[in-house]
């Protein structure tokens, strides 16, 4: 079960732009919940004129994704390069980019980009490091932002209107990961997003895991 | 009742030692014996209790290969690929391929993902979803820190050792289920680590009655079969089950299920008796034959031993009985300073003692007379004696000088001891006592040291018997060519002291006194009277049965009464009536000598000479009258004169 709670969803209309200001608390604890994406979904016939392709570059520091969670909108290019001085193996089978980078060290693969061009969560890895993991939000438009470090994040340049809001998180407890809410965006004021995510416990592999227990009755 | 007795010593300490060993050698047997026993339960059960763990150990061991394999493969860069591709026959040929590079360690691999659906099943079992035990692990799995899990999952009828693991692509993106089956090769590979067998065993509980079923096993099919009858299932201590090869302590395991549910699983370890058994009986074997070896080592011991005093006390009794018949032999030798050899001293001891003594009786009865031996040797021997009225007799060899000088010595003292011999033989033969020899003649006594009561009688008699010896002992000498002898015999009663004489460290049993001396003198005056024998008055009145004639009445040196003396002539029945004559004409000459009638006298004893051969006349009693009626009738006699002749010299 996963639970959802709005607090406050307070709307100005504009026919103009408007502002999206972003505040998300951990459910269980009240700290704020960093690396947390939030998109605007916009109808396909206003996508167009939102979507800005970028190049963003997801860096490997100490057999780490650095940044740990990406965003970018449609059709951006990603660029992998390798800051450690050991080699890595950069690999997705997530349904919205399977590539694969094959080992390669520092200074390698620079100038290389992959394009995200479908929308959906690509789950990085390294075949060397099982432990690595990483995530690219590849959003359908531009208007999507991550949440800092205090969970709070502001979106701006959004139309006027009502548009579903999607606020997903590597561990949030929700179905897919995703919570979705319907906001109303108008000129006059910035309309405010505060919600309380619930979150599963790290499942990530850890360092050096121990797979072989030794862990006799 | 009768009284048991053994027969040998040898017999007793046998039946001894056997009484005192067997009992103790039987209570170390038995003893051993239970203690093997519980050594072998116990030894059994800590095998069994030590089995089931490295059972669990080896499962658990499996379990972790199996996981390591799964975890390791899975992320396998090729396997990631195949999975990556999503088609289900990629994933499942991958899948083989893991389980063929696991040598073994699994053997069924299950992809499902992360919601329940299976995507690839190496064993097909038909589901499209996960259900029942498999879907449980799952969620058991999901629920724990790491998502790992494992269960035993009876898969197409065998029991499978399964784990689960979340296949990581990079995040959990699938269950991947790995297994292997607790079968019989499982088994084989438990038994080689618990030298013990092995069998995992179902219970299924159904309409058609509650069975045990064998899944998989060391056991050879009948011994199976015996394990599924025997067996108690709900039980878990230790039990003990007949299989073909004797009995199996056996253990049980639960794997599957508890108690009460319809299906459980259980793995039984099981340990023949039967190496520990053997252990023990070859313990037992050689126990044995140790006890026969110590039995027989005993029984030799023993048997050395009682033959080391058996063999001494034989002998010993042997000895003592012939020393009893007289027989003293040779010392016996018993080594050794126990008290057997002690016996034997004291019996070598006492033969040598008693042998001195019989020697000393001997030499006694040699030196001595067998009377006066007996004497001595029958009362405590002390100086001093005792007044006695005793017949002495003293018989000299007359001519015995002349043989000295034509004869060598040898011959002398063979001829000599011829006729003492004779002479000491007829004494004794006439109950007398030889006191001494003093040179060719011989003292007896007769009375001393036992009176018979007719002692002078017997003295008489040996007297008579010894005059007759002498001829034929004369006749051996002539034919020899030695000289002749005639013995010269005093015989005299009277009261003398019998007794030992001499030093306190040597004795002589004798007698002396007057009666000794006279009978000496006797003795000698045979050869001025010319007579064989001297017999005095005092004797003749002890011996009247006699014919004695009177020869004189003499007063002897030393004495101061006269004395009558006799010859005596023999026994009355063997005299003839020519000699009866002749001794009335001796005594009517004597009685006309005594009544100083010279002449008639004279006359007598001249006719009385007359009648002996020429040769004979000048040494015959007659002429000792004659010579003296030569110069006695021109001497003053007194008035009263006595007749008594007086002989003043020794």
């Amino acid at each position: 079960m996963w639970a959802l709670l709005v607090l406050i969803a307070s709307m100005t209309a504009s026919v103009q732009a408007a502002e999206l200001r972003i505040a998300l608390q951990d459910a269980d604890t009240g700290a704020g919940v960093s690396d947390a994406v939030v998109e605007v979904l916009l109808p396909p016939a206003l996508q167009q004129a939102h979507l800005a392709a970028m190049e963003v570059s997801v860096d490997q520091v100490e057999k780490e994704f650095v940044p740990n969670v990406t965003v970018i909108s449609a059709g951006s290019r990603v660029t992998f390069p390798n800051s450690d001085d050991i080699l890595h193996h950069v690999y997705s089978f997530s349904p919205a980019k399977v590539f694969e980078l094959p080992l390669y060290g520092q200074g390698q693969n620079v100038d290389y980009f992959e394009t995200f061009e479908q929308a959906g969560v690509v789950e990085l890895g390294c075949n060397i490091h099982d432990w690595m993991l990483g995530y690219i939000y590849v959003a359908q438009t531009s208007l999507a932002v991550k949440t800092d470090e205090d969970g709070r994040a502001t979106l701006s340049g959004v139309p006027a209107g009502e548009y579903t809001v999607r606020v997903w998180h590597p561990r949030s407890a929700s179905e897919g990961k995703v919570v979705e809410q319907t906001l109303v965006f108008d000129d006059a004021q910035p309309a405010n997003l505060r919600l309380a995510l619930t979150l599963e416990r790290d499942n990530r592999l850890r360092r050096a895991p121990n797979v072989s227990r030794t862990r006799y009755r | 009742m009768a009284q048991f007795s053994f027969r040998s010593f040898r017999t007793r300490l046998l039946v001894f030692l056997l009484a005192l060993m067997v009992p103790v050698l039987l209570g170390i047997y038995l003893f051993v014996n239970r203690e093997n026993n519980q050594y072998t339960t116990d030894t059994i059960n800590s095998y069994l209790d030590l089995g089931a763990d490295v059972f669990d150990f080896t499962r658990e061991e499996h379990k972790n290969t199996l996981l390591t394999i799964i975890s390791t493969m899975t992320r396998d860069w090729g396997f990631r690929n195949a999975f990556g591709t999503g088609d289900p026959y990629t994933i499942i040929d991958a899948a083989d391929n893991i389980l063929l590079r696991s040598l073994g360690a699994a053997d069924m691999m299950l992809i499902a993902a992360m919601d329940g659906e299976v995507i690839i099943d190496t064993k097909t079992q038909g589901f499209e979803r996960l259900e029942g035990e498999w879907l449980e692990l799952m969620n058991r799995a999901a629920s724990s820190d790491d998502g790992i899990g494992d269960a035993i999952i009876t898969l197409q009828g065998v029991p499978y050792q399964i784990t689960v693991i979340p296949l990581y692509l990079p995040t959990p993106v699938a269950w991947i289920f790995g297994g292997f089956p607790l079968d019989n090769q499982f088994t084989d590979t438990v038994k080689q680590s618990i030298v013990s067998d092995v069998s995992i065993v179902e219970y299924q509980q159904s309409a058609a009655g509650n069975g045990l079923q064998v899944i998989a096993s060391t056991l050879g099919q009948g011994d199976q079969q015996a394990l599924i009858e025997q067996l108690q299932f709900d039980r878990l201590q230790t039990q003990r089950i007949l299989l073909s090869d004797g009995e199996y302590g056996t253990l049980l395991r639960p794997l599957y299920g508890q108690d009460g549910d319809p299906l459980q699983i259980k793995a039984v370890i099981q340990k023949s008796y039967n190496e520990n058994i053997e252990n023990l009986q070859a313990f037992q074997r050689v126990l044995l034959q140790f006890y026969i070896a110590v039995i027989l080592v005993s029984l030799i011991a023993v048997v050395l031993l009682a033959r080391s005093f058996t063999r001494p006390v034989l002998d010993l009794a042997s000895r003592v009985r012939r020393i009893e018949a007289g027989d003293y032999g040779q010392a016996m030798q018993v080594p050794g300073r126990d008290e057997l050899s002690q016996l034997a001293s004291s019996v070598n001891n006492m033969a040598a003692g008693l042998a001195e003594k019989e020697k000393v009786r001997d030499l006694l009865g040699k030196v001595v007379s067998h009377e006066i031996a007996e004497e001595l040797l029958s009362k405590k021997i002390e100086l001093g004696g005792e007044e006695k009225v005793v017949t002495v007799l003293f018989a000299d060899i007359k001519g015995f000088t002349t043989l000295c000088e034509s004869s060598a010595p040898e011959a002398v003292l063979t001829v000599l001891n011829r006729y003492l011999s004779e002479i000491t033989r007829i004494i004794e033969n006439n109950s007398g006592v030889v006191d001494k020899y003093t040179g060719d003649s011989v003292m007896a006594l007769f009375g001393a040291p036992l009176s018979r009561g007719n002692d002078a009688e017997n003295a008489v008699k040996a007297a008579l018997a010894i005059q007759a010896c002498m001829a034929e002992l004369n006749a051996i000498n002539r034919a020899e060519g030695m000289a002749l002898m005639e013995a010269g015999i005093g015989i005299h009663t009277g009261l003398v002291v019998a007794g030992n004489l001499g030093s306190q460290n040597r004795l002589n049993y004798t007698v002396i006194g007057d009666s000794v001396n006279l009978a000496a003198r006797l003795e000698g005056l045979t050869r001025k009277y010319n007579t064989g024998n001297i017999v005095s008055d005092a004797s003749r009145a002890q011996a009247p049965d006699f014919v004695y004639r009177e020869l004189d009445l003499v007063q002897v040196a030393g004495k101061s009464e006269p004395v009558r003396i006799y010859e005596v002539m023999g026994e009355a029945s063997q005299l003839t009536d020519v000699r009866r004559q002749e001794l009335q004409a001796f005594a009517d000459a004597l009685a006309a000598y005594r009544a100083q009638q010279w002449e008639d006298a004279t006359a007598r004893f001249m006719a009385l000479q007359e009648t002996l051969p020429s040769r004979e006349r000048a040494m015959s009693l007659y002429s000792v009258y004659l010579e003296r009626m030569e110069y006695l009738p021109r001497r003053n006699l007194p008035a009263d004169w006595d007749a008594v002749f007086v002989f003043d010299r020794k």
